[in-house]
């Protein structure tokens, strides 16, 4: 009986581990969600969008960080698992790009958030 | 953070297998020495052997009413193999020495064997009289109307003495039954494994690869026996599944070339799995034994974690997290149900406990994604997302294992 007792005991511990495990909190890598904008302010979709980690690479359009993405209806791209600096962002679609304007962000990223921005491309 | 988790659970499991062995209650008073005991039960039984191969249809009665004085009284119930093991009755001593010499003209020899003899600690009866339990294989043949019979059992034999001034004496058998068919069992399970995921689509695929991991899984199941051989289980199992996907190089999107080669997606989930098991067990040996449990397991995924890496064709370097896909884990079910088999020889460390070493399988049986990526075809190169969960068919999980675990008895019967 007292083994039957361990059993039922060890169970009952193995399950709060693994509801305890379930319930664990992990940081989330930073996220950043850009929006890209014509200049009259109209969303863009199927642009071309990609992070850079410096100025240098940012003006080849060379080694991005993550892979190119596109803008979908809304104009938007997400991109996740980013680390915690200031990225150069490229936009392009059509003839028209960022080089205009700022191209890195103002502030490094932060874990846990989901960073918005807006590109305007001309 | 996930190690920590990791130790925390190892530890519990350390924990739950040294309490796993308290399974034996101490006996206050007397304070029985167990080898002496057991030497006695051994003479006891030897000379039960001796007698018992002596009679037959011309034994001297002396013989008989030898054997006869190894038994408490002539009317101790014994069970009786000399009809066959379809016949199985309860008879008296009186009685089967008569029915011995009916079927067995030439005698009946019953062969014990003395090194898988196992005795419980005696119980007070009364009158100064304590019992014991002892569990003894025994080999009876014979040859009955020209047919040979031969039958090896496990027999339970109870085992009468008094105690007089502190010592046992006066040994008698008490009574000779089969012991009880049903047995409960604990195992506990370390399983270190290799494990992946299969996609038909993925494998035909020239240019991804499906690649397995080095992962753990770990478990406690509960066994109840029916027999010397069938029974059913179940548990709760820990499971890590990893594997990867590899690709040869990223796909330009549009004109934009990412320049990845060797990209890999690696992806873990984690679940917590109870598996329903059918068993079955052989002893052939004193010591080494079979086992083997085959069934079906349900898993929950708890926790699931996605990592890429590739390497820059301009500079060499390798780059980490170079794929975004931030729908991947709404692509996937939460629930799994899978196929689980281990095969495993047993080896007895006392009566109550044995260690399992052996080898298992589990292959999943639904599909661990629910959705299909609509551009899949068209974007499967560009690393838009992680192909694993997008790709066309079932995509499962399957793991490979090392079986290391300890076997512990609940029962108090031990056969």
């Amino acid at each position: 009986m007292i083994g039957r007792r361990s059993f039922f005991r060890g169970v009952l511990v193995i399950g709060i581990v693994m509801l305890l495990g379930a319930c664990m909190k992990f940081d989330t890598l930073p996220q950043l969600e850009i929006r890209v904008v014509d200049e009259n302010g109209s969303v863009v979709s199927g642009a071309y969008v990609a992070l850079f980690d410096s100025k240098i690479e940012w003006d080849n359009a060379r080694n991005p960080v993550q892979v190119w993405r596109r803008t979908d209806q809304e104009g938007k791209v997400f991109f996740v698992d980013l680390q915690e600096m200031a990225y150069y962002v490229y936009a392009r679609f059509d003839g028209k790009d960022n080089s205009f304007g700022g191209v890195n962000l103002s502030e490094p990223l932060r874990l846990n958030q989901k960073n918005k921005i807006e590109i305007e491309i001309r | 953070m996930r190690l920590i988790s990791h130790l925390k659970f190892c530890r519990i499991l350390l924990v739950l297998i040294i309490c796993s062995g308290q399974v034996v209650s101490a006996q206050d008073t007397p304070d029985w020495n167990k080898a002496n005991l057991k030497d006695s039960v051994i003479t006891l039984l030897l000379k039960y052997q001796d007698l018992h191969n002596k009679l037959n249809i011309h034994a001297d009665p002396i013989v008989e009413r030898d054997f006869t004085r190894l038994f408490s009284n002539p009317k101790v119930q014994v069970i009786s193999y000399l009809e066959g093991n379809s016949k199985l009755v309860k008879i008296s001593i009186e009685e089967y020495i008569i029915r011995l010499a009916e079927l067995y003209p030439d005698g009946f020899t019953a062969g014990i064997d003395p090194f898988r003899i196992s005795i419980d600690l005696p119980r007070y009866d009364r009158n100064n009289r304590y019992i014991i339990r002892a569990r003894v294989n025994i080999k009876y043949s014979g040859i009955s109307k020209g047919v040979v019979f031969t039958t090896s059992q496990r027999i339970l034999l109870q085992i009468a003495f008094l105690l007089t001034n502190n010592t046992p004496g006066n040994f008698a058998v008490y009574g000779i039954d089969l012991p009880a068919k049903g047995q409960d069992f604990m195992a506990l399970s370390l399983n270190p494994a290799l494990t992946g995921f299969r996609n038909s689509t993925i494998s035909k695929d020239e240019r991804l690869s499906l690649r397995m991991g080095n992962s753990f899984h770990a478990g406690i199941s509960y066994s109840h026996y029916f027999g010397n051989h069938l029974g059913i289980g179940t548990g709760i199992r820990y499971s890590r599944y990893s594997g990867s996907v590899g690709l040869d190089k990223i796909d330009p999107l549009g004109s934009f070339n990412p320049n990845f080669n060797e990209v890999t997606v690696q992806n873990d989930l984690w679940f917590a799995e109870i598996p329903l098991f059918i068993s079955w067990r052989s002893n052939p040996g004193r010591r080494w034994g079979a086992q083997a449990d085959i069934g079906l397991s349900g898993g929950i995924r708890m926790y699931e974690n996605m990592a890429t890496s590739a390497t820059n064709a301009n500079t060499g370097i390798t780059m980490l997290n170079v794929i975004s896909d931030a729908d991947w884990i709404s692509q996937m079910n939460r629930v799994d149900i899978g196929f689980i088999g281990t095969l495993s020889a047993t080896c007895r460390i006392n009566n109550y406990a044995r260690i399992l070493i052996g080898a298992g399988y589990r292959q999943g049986l639904s599909g661990l994604d629910n959705n299909t990526r609509a551009d899949y075809v068209y974007s499967k190169y560009q690393g838009q997302y992680n192909p694993l969960w997008g790709a066309p068919g079932k995509t499962v999980n399957q793991a490979l294992l090392l079986n290391i675990g300890v076997l512990v008895l609940l029962n108090k019967e031990v056969n």
